[in-house]
C-alpha cells in the first residue's frame, strides 16, 4: 500500500476538517478547510483510499508544508 | 540472398533477385523484434511502435526512413544481434494535414535500448524536422542505455540533447510517455515543449526502483517512483496525462492543433462557429460578494473561450496557477490564469515555474497570451524566502517582460503586489488591461496597508481597535477598487464580466499583426537571450 499526504500549500489556520481517521474517501473528496491569504481554502483528496491519520485540528496554526492527514491506497 | 553471377569482368546479381532481397530485408525489418514481447504486449492490450504511427499520421499513412541502420558493435556478440531499425522507426507523416516527424522505439527490437545509431537516428529526425520547419513527436518506449556499447552509446545521448536544444524554439517537440524512460535518456523527454504520460505503462526518471535501491537504499515501486502521480501531480514534468497509448497519441494531435508548425508561423486559425461577440449574462453572477471566498476560475475560462474548450497544461501541478490552450474566435491562444479555489491562487515556486515556461512557449510560437487575475500576491515566510520564491517568481517577470506576442490581462478580482506584474500588467508589457467592477488593483491588502502606514496612530489611539476599522476602510475606499489604476491609464476599461469575451476577441483582432515579422520588435536589441533567473 503506498501513502499519499494531503499537505498545508500555505501558512494558516484550520477552519474545519471534513474527515477523520478511518474514513474512506474518494479522489477529490474534501479534506479539510483552512484560511490563509486572506481566503478560505479547501483541501481535497488526492487520491482514493483511507484516511490512516489526521495530524491537526480545528483553530491549530500550520505552517506551509505540514501534513495534515494521511491517506493509504 | 541472391546469388552471385560471374562473368569475365566481375560478379553480378539478376535485377529480380535484387529485388527480392530488398524485399526479404524490408519484411524482416517490418516484422519487428521479438514475437514474444510482442504477443504479450498485444495481450495487455498495447500498441506495437508501429500501430503507434500508424494511430498518429492521418490515414496511418508515413514515410518511414533508416530501416536498414545497423549498430557497428562486435563486443558481447553484438555483431551476431539483429535489431530491427535500430529499435527506433522515423517516420514523416500528416497530422490533420500538417507535416510532422516522429520517432516511435520499438520495445520489442533488443528492449528498445539506445544504442549509438538509435540515438543517431532520433537526433536525424530532429535535426530534419528543425531545418524543414516540421514539429517533431518522439514516442519513448526503451530499456535504457545499451550498455554493450560503451561510449559509444554516452556520446549519442549528446548528440541528441544537442540536437533537441538547437531545435528548441524552432519547431514544437513534444515527446510521448508509452513505456519506459528511465536513466539520464529521461532528460530527451523533459527537454522538450510538453510530455504527455500514459497512465499504467509511462514510465520516467532519473533512475528506476532496482538502481535507486542498490544506491541509495530506497524500496518504491516502479509506479510509485516514475508513474504519471510522480510527473503529472509532483514533479510537474509530464504536462499531460493521459488514460492509455492510444489516448496520449490523441491528446498529442489535440495539442498540435493549437500550435504552428514552427516559429515562423503563426498558429493555425479554425474558423469558429461561436460569436465573438457573445455576452455572458451569467459571469455578472460568478463571484461571491465576500472577497474571502474562493470561486473556480475555470469556469471564467470555460465560460469566454470558444465553445468552452480548453486544453489545460500540468492540469494536476501547481493547480493555483491554471494554464492552457484555447481559441477566441478561431485563434489558439494561451491561458494563464489564478485559481483562487487551490492555495488562495497565490504564486508559489511551483505556480512561477509552471507559468514562466509556458508563457516562454507560446512567445516562441506566436500565441497569443490573456492572463485572468485574482492573485493576492507571491507566497512569503522563510520557507518560501529560503527556497528561492524571488528567484523563481522573477521567471514570471521575464517571461512576460521578454514576450513580444499580443498580451491581454483580465483582472477579474485581487491584483496585489509583485502579483501585478507576476500576473502581467500594463508597465511590464500588456497591451491591453481590462478589469472587471469587482476589481482591486493595488499594491496590497487595505489590512496590511493600514497596519504599517498608521501603526503609531493605531497603537497610540484610546480605541485601537476602531482606529485600525476606520484607517483600513479608509485606505480600502481609496486603493482597493479599479478607478485608480484606469485614471492612471494602467487598466484601459472598466467593463462588465459579461462583455469580457467580446472585449477579448476585439483586441486579439487589433493586435492581429503585433511584431509578427521576426527582428522588427523595436525594443528588442542583439543579445544572445536575457539572463532569466533559473
Amino acid at each position: 500500500m503506498a501513502q499519499e499526504t494531503v499537505a498545508a500549500p500555505l501558512a494558516g489556520k484550520i477552519i474545519k476538517l471534513h474527515v477523520k481517521a478511518g474514513d474512506k474517501v474518494s479522489e477529490g473528496d474534501e479534506v479539510c478547510t483552512m484560511e490563509s491569504m486572506k481566503m478560505e481554502n479547501t483541501l481535497y483528496a488526492p487520491v482514493s483510499g483511507t484516511v490512516i491519520e489526521v495530524k491537526v485540528a480545528p483553530g491549530q496554526f500550520i505552517q506551509a508544508g505540514d501534513v495534515i492527514a494521511v491517506i493509504e491506497y | 540472398m541472391a546469388e552471385w553471377i560471374e562473368y569475365s569482368g566481375g560478379v553480378y546479381k539478376k535485377k529480380e533477385d535484387l529485388y527480392r532481397e530488398l524485399k526479404e530485408r524490408r519484411d524482416k525489418v517490418l516484422q519487428m523484434g521479438d514475437a514474444q514481447v510482442l504477443e504479450r504486449r498485444r495481450k495487455a492490450g498495447q500498441l506495437n511502435a508501429r500501430e503507434r504511427l500508424g494511430l498518429l499520421f492521418d490515414n496511418g499513412e508515413y514515410l518511414e526512413i533508416g530501416m536498414h541502420v545497423k549498430h557497428r558493435t562486435t563486443h558481447f556478440g553484438m555483431d551476431k544481434a539483429y535489431i530491427p531499425a535500430e529499435g527506433v522507426i522515423t517516420a514523416f507523416g500528416k497530422v490533420n494535414g500538417r507535416w510532422v516527424a516522429a520517432f516511435s522505439e520499438d520495445f520489442s527490437a533488443m528492449a528498445g535500448t539506445f544504442g549509438e545509431y538509435h540515438g543517431k537516428k532520433e537526433a536525424y529526425a530532429i535535426q530534419f524536422a528543425m531545418e524543414k520547419g516540421i514539429p517533431f513527436i518522439g514516442m519513448n518506449d526503451s530499456g535504457g542505455a545499451r550498455l554493450q556499447e560503451g561510449m559509444d552509446t554516452l556520446e549519442a545521448y549528446g548528440w541528441l540533447f544537442r540536437t533537441q536544444t538547437q531545435a528548441s524554439g524552432v519547431i514544437p517537440q513534444i515527446a510521448l510517455l508509452l513505456g519506459p524512460c528511465l536513466g539520464g535518456q529521461a532528460y530527451h523527454p523533459v527537454m522538450q515543449d510538453f510530455v504527455i504520460q500514459a497512465k499504467n505503462v509511462g514510465f520516467m526518471g532519473i533512475a528506476g526502483p532496482a538502481f535507486v535501491k542498490t544506491q541509495i537504499g530506497e524500496e518504491i515501486s516502479l509506479e510509485e517512483l516514475s508513474g504519471w502521480r510522480a510527473h503529472g501531480m509532483k514533479s510537474g514534468q509530464s504536462h499531460v496525462v493521459a488514460e492509455d497509448e492510444k489516448d496520449a497519441i490523441h491528446k498529442a494531435k489535440e495539442l498540435l492543433s493549437f500550435l504552428p508548425s514552427n516559429n515562423r508561423e503563426k498558429p493555425p486559425r479554425l474558423t469558429s462557429s461561436d460569436p465573438p461577440d457573445r455576452i455572458i449574462p451569467e459571469l455578472d453572477d460568478l463571484l461571491p460578494d465576500e472577497p474571502f471566498k474562493p470561486f473556480d476560475m475555470k469556469k471564467v475560462i470555460t465560460a469566454i473561450v470558444d465553445d468552452g474548450y480548453f486544453f489545460e497544461i500540468l492540469g494536476l501541478f501547481a493547480k493555483n496557477l491554471i494554464t492552457g490552450f484555447a481559441r477566441f474566435n478561431g485563434r489558439p491562444v494561451g491561458i494563464v490564469a489564478n485559481q483562487p479555489t487551490e492555495a488562495a491562487g497565490v504564486l508559489d515556486i511551483n505556480a512561477a515555474d509552471k507559468g514562466a515556461r509556458f508563457i516562454r512557449f507560446c512567445d516562441l510560437f506566436n500565441i497569443p497570451l490573456i492572463t485572468l487575475v485574482d492573485c493576492p500576491g507571491y507566497i512569503i515566510g522563510s520557507r518560501a524566502d529560503w527556497a528561492g520564491i524571488l528567484r523563481h517568481g522573477a521567471k514570471l517577470l521575464y517571461a512576460w517582460s521578454d514576450a513580444t506576442v499580443p498580451l491581454i490581462s483580465i483582472i477579474v478580482r485581487k491584483s496585489y503586489a509583485g502579483a501585478h506584474y507576476g500576473m502581467l500588467d500594463k508597465s511590464i508589457g500588456a497591451d491591453f488591461v481590462f478589469a472587471w467592477p469587482t476589481a482591486r488593483v493595488t499594491i496590497v491588502g487595505a489590512d496590511t496597508a493600514a497596519s504599517v502606514i498608521f501603526a503609531r496612530e493605531i497603537r497610540e489611539s484610546p480605541d485601537p481597535q476602531e482606529t485600525s476599522r476606520k484607517r483600513i476602510r479608509e485606505y480600502s475606499e481609496i486603493y482597493e477598487n479599479p478607478y485608480v489604476s484606469a485614471e492612471r491609464g494602467y487598466t484601459d476599461d472598466i467593463i462588465m464580466p459579461r462583455d469580457t469575451r467580446k472585449y477579448i476577441n476585439r483586441a486579439l483582432d487589433l493586435l492581429e499583426n503585433k511584431f509578427v515579422t521576426p527582428g522588427t520588435c523595436p525594443w528588442k536589441v542583439w543579445r544572445k537571450y536575457s539572463n532569466i533567473n533559473l
